[in-house]
């Protein structure tokens, strides 16, 4: 159990919101680009809640076992081995499942009777059928987008959670992320915020993505520690924006008039 | 500050600019792609692009001509107007190469802040020690300088929106003069587009845009230069002409009604018209048999090589694909195989510890992991693809590279795809491109059809996306992407135009996605956001801004939306 709070800047009810959820038993989705905040904020609410939490980040090999559990083997014997979904409903945990929809097809037909008011977790391999304690809560996060057209949330499994959207905080509130991630000045952290809201302008014209918080953080960081301004932005802004070294040399270009 | 810039902008630079260092010379084409990157993102306005300034002026009337020719700023003028940069095609004031890239650099960063929101922190610090570090270059090289030689003037008269629209001139008394109107971006590129050689001036730009949508009336038909030659020219090519007027409606209508050219000279026609249905959503009712599609091969299509300047880019995007070839993926909990699958071996035992006796599935095995997935690229050939991105190419060339490109990266994998084109000219006669079909190869005749099929007539995007349907349900794949490549809004002669299209359109696709199919929509109309949302969804689409890039992005699209 976390002993420490992760600091989160609240950006709008999202705090009040969850502890409902988390009090009337309801299944929460997060949507948002990435390294906008979802992770830190579940962690934020688990500590605030006083619950452990268990993450699992989908990908596309994550198959319902992974989820539930398997049998290893043991002395001479195979014994059953509890999954982070199957722990987090035994203990009343947050189960935090990053990416939902990179998972498998297999693991939301497990996720179906947990999300709704049956909250039951049946696991075929041990015959065994878990019913949920009251503290446990299911919250699952994806990035809506072209990208993820053909994977797809099934309306069937997203009717099943209350929504929170998540994008990029405004320029107050993200200056302010980064000073208090990094102990670098307002005025530094105001000047990345606004080269990074300048950057996100070329979204989907000129860059596939946008420079995430997490980005700009890391950037922080390294100027934080001593590392020039303008490399800084090359090597954590910049470089992993995009693999094209003339774009590069554009957004280099456009850092410039930021760091002179 | 704020004062300074302003009389930047404001100073008109009188004397002209003297090309001094060839050797040192940076083109315009060699920074277009930095400098609009750094536009775009200091402005804060995704759209806006760098021109080249002596495109415009010589696009623009002859009196911004002489203007600009009669102060010696023919070539080294640089503004900014409401969707555009346009810089000088090349610099070479300085010695050095640094220097006169530094020098479009300024003039970006002065063109962001007209207007501009974001740039507001930062910038204007450092474009103070930019400007200085300039200045102090050019005054050792001629000191008796005051300011640089190079500088934005205001917009000359927004030669865009002030270049009168070639139409066929109505008689006078049918249709007085109505004032030009508040532009859209489409009229504007219709307007730029419309002149280039007198000849065809009345097909090249987007006379669906122009015609057949009542928003984008009243026209502005100011006739002056020598528009009512090559208009009366351009009259004479067309069959017919009809001009309808509505005297009760605010806006005019006018509309050509095209005939079809002669069997013997028109696309091939492959099986019967295929009826389909429409929706009309006055009735809330599907109207059967509403439509005749007719399935059609290009005529005098040829067996054709790649063209030479595709190869590269072919070359570039088979190795990308080639290297995500299907998987080889391992199956678990097989009877045999070629190795002890752990995780079913120990389940296993587990049973028989628990006395149950069963068939031991314990291998894994490897096998290839086709990607269950066909894909149907459906293109629209209507008559606005005619109309021209640039100089040199019009969209349909565009779009015709771009189908090349994609079935190139394609047959790369082995997704199944199909390419298909459509137009349309009334509910009759929706013409249906085949291309390619999903049993076929991606060989040289395909790319001859592709390189045949003409741009012409309207945009009856319901039935084509109908038809689509019914060929991409045949296909045995889990997933079915329909991959809509088009310009505009759906449109044709008849009702088809506004609401109607737009609803048929939009209950075309809720029955192709009822059917399992996933659609997606890819366009170059930059006022698709005004309609494409409704009818493909927040994410089912995405405007490329740039339809010259489409080729190079459309693969890299597909790669995308697939998860590849
Ligand atoms: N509201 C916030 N309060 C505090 N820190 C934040 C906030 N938003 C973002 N951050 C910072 O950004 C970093 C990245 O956020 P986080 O890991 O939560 O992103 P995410 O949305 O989970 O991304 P992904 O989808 O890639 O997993 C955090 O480590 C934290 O430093
Ligand atoms: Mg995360």
């Amino acid at each position: 159990m976390a002993l420490i709070m992760p600091h989160y800047q609240e950006q709008g009810q999202e705090v009040t919101l969850f502890e409902h959820a988390f009090r009337r038993q309801l299944p929460v989705l997060l949507k948002g680009p990435t390294g906008c905040g979802k992770t830190r904020f579940v962690e934020h609410m688990a500590a605030k809640l006083g619950r452990p939490l268990y993450t699992v980040a989908c990908h596309d090999d994550l198959s319902a076992a992974d989820l539930v559990g398997r049998h290893l083997i043991g002395d001479g014997e195979t014994y059953w081995n509890d999954g982070p979904l199957t722990r987090a409903v035994r203990e009343g945990a947050i189960c935090y499942l990053d990416e939902v929809v990179e998972a498998r097809k297999d693991t939301t037909v497990i996720l179906h009777p947990l999300s709704d008011n049956r909250r039951i977790l049946p696991i075929e391999r041990t015959g065994e059928t878990l019913h949920a304690l009251p503290e446990f809560m299911l919250v699952v996060s994806y990035n809506p987008g072209y990208q993820n057209l053909l994977k797809g949330m099934k309306p069937s499994t997203r009717q099943r959670f209350v929504a929170l959207r998540f994008d990029y905080p405004k320029p107050e509130l993200e200056a302010r992320i980064v000073a208090q991630e990094t102990c670098v000045d307002d005025k530094l952290a105001t000047q990345l915020v606004a080269l990074a809201n300048a950057l996100r302008v070329l979204k989907e014209h000129d860059l596939e993505e946008s420079a995430s918080t997490r980005l700009l953080v890391y950037t922080a960081t390294l100027i934080q520690d001593g590392f020039e301004p303008l490399a800084a932005c090359r090597a954590a802004l910049v470089e992993p924006l995009t693999d094209d070294s003339e774009t590069v040399e554009a957004l280099m270009e456009v850092v410039k008039t930021f760091f002179a | 500050m704020e004062e300074w810039v302003g009389k930047v902008w404001h100073k008109w630079v009188t004397h002209s600019v003297n090309y001094d260092y060839p050797q040192a010379r940076v083109n315009l084409d060699e920074m277009r792609k930095t400098l609009g990157i750094v536009l775009r993102a200091l402005s804060g306005d995704a759209s806006l692009q760098i021109r080249q300034s002596v495109d415009v002026a010589s696009d623009a009337p002859r009196s911004l001509m002489q203007r600009i020719a009669g102060t010696g700023l023919k070539t080294s003028a640089a503004w900014r107007d409401a969707d555009s940069l346009n810089l000088p095609d090349s610099i070479a004031i300085f010695p050095q190469r640094e220097l006169n890239r530094e020098m479009y650099l300024w003039l970006t960063v002065l063109g962001s802040e007209e207007g501009s929101s974001v740039a507001a922190y930062g910038i204007r610090a450092s474009s103070q020690s930019h400007h200085q570090r300039l200045l102090s270059a050019w005054r050792s090289l001629h000191p008796e300088a005051t300011e640089l030689p190079l500088n934005l003037i205001p917009p000359p008269n927004n030669p865009p929106s002030t270049i009168p629209v070639s139409l066929a001139s109505p008689p006078p008394e049918a249709f007085p003069d109505s004032k030009p109107t508040a532009t859209s971006s489409k009229r504007q590129r219709a307007e730029r587009t419309d002149m280039p050689d007198g000849k065809s001036g009345l097909l090249m730009f987007r006379l669906e845009s122009l015609f057949s949508w009542t928003e984008y009336t009243p026209v502005d038909r100011t006739t002056d230069n020598d528009d009512n030659d090559d208009a009366a020219r351009a009259a004479e090519d067309m069959d017919v002409i009809t001009v309808a007027r509505d005297r009760k409606a605010s806006s005019q209508k006018i509309k050509l009604d095209l005939d079809l050219p002669n069997a013997e000279y028109d696309d091939i026609p492959q099986g019967e018209g295929i009826p389909l249905p429409e929706w009309d959503y006055r009735k809330q009712r599907l109207l059967s048999n509403h439509c005749r599609l007719q399935v059609m091969l290009p005529r005098g299509a040829e067996a054709l090589a790649l063209p030479t300047h595709l190869q590269a880019s072919a070359h570039k995007l088979r190795r990308r694909f080639e290297a995500l070839q299907p998987r080889r993926e391992w199956r678990n909990h097989q009877q045999d195989g070629a190795e002890l699958d752990t995780d079913s071996y120990i389940l296993h035992l587990t049973e028989r510890q628990r006395g149950k006796v069963d068939m031991p599935m314990v291998y894994r095995d490897c096998r290839e992991h086709g990607r269950d997935l066909s894909c149907l690229l459906l293109a629209d050939f209507s008559m606005s693809t005619d109309s021209w991105v640039s100089n040199t190419s019009r969209v349909v060339d565009v779009v015709r590279d771009a189908l090349i490109l994609f079935a190139e990266s394609l047959s790369a994998t082995r997704d199944r795809f199909a390419l298909y084109g459509f137009s349309s000219l009334n509910r009759q006669n929706v013409r249906f491109y085949q291309l390619k079909k999903f049993t076929e190869r991606y060989d040289a005749q395909v790319r001859g059809r592709i390189m045949a099929t003409q741009p012409g007539y309207y945009t009856r995007m319901g039935a084509a996306i109908r038809h689509a349907t019914q060929l991409l349900e045949a296909e045995p794949s889990q997933q079915k992407l329909l991959l809509l490549l088009t310009d505009g809004k759906p449109n044709d002669l008849d009702i088809y135009e506004g609401r109607y299209g737009l609803e048929d359109t939009r209950m075309a696709l809720q029955e192709a996605r009822r059917k399992g199919l996933k659609p997606f929509c890819v366009t170059i109309d930059d006022k698709a956001e005004d309609y494409l949302p409704r009818l493909f969804g927040k994410n089912g689409w995405v405007l490329l801004k740039k339809a010259k890039k489409l080729p190079q992005k459309l693969p890299q699209l597909y790669a995308l939306l697939t998860g590849r």
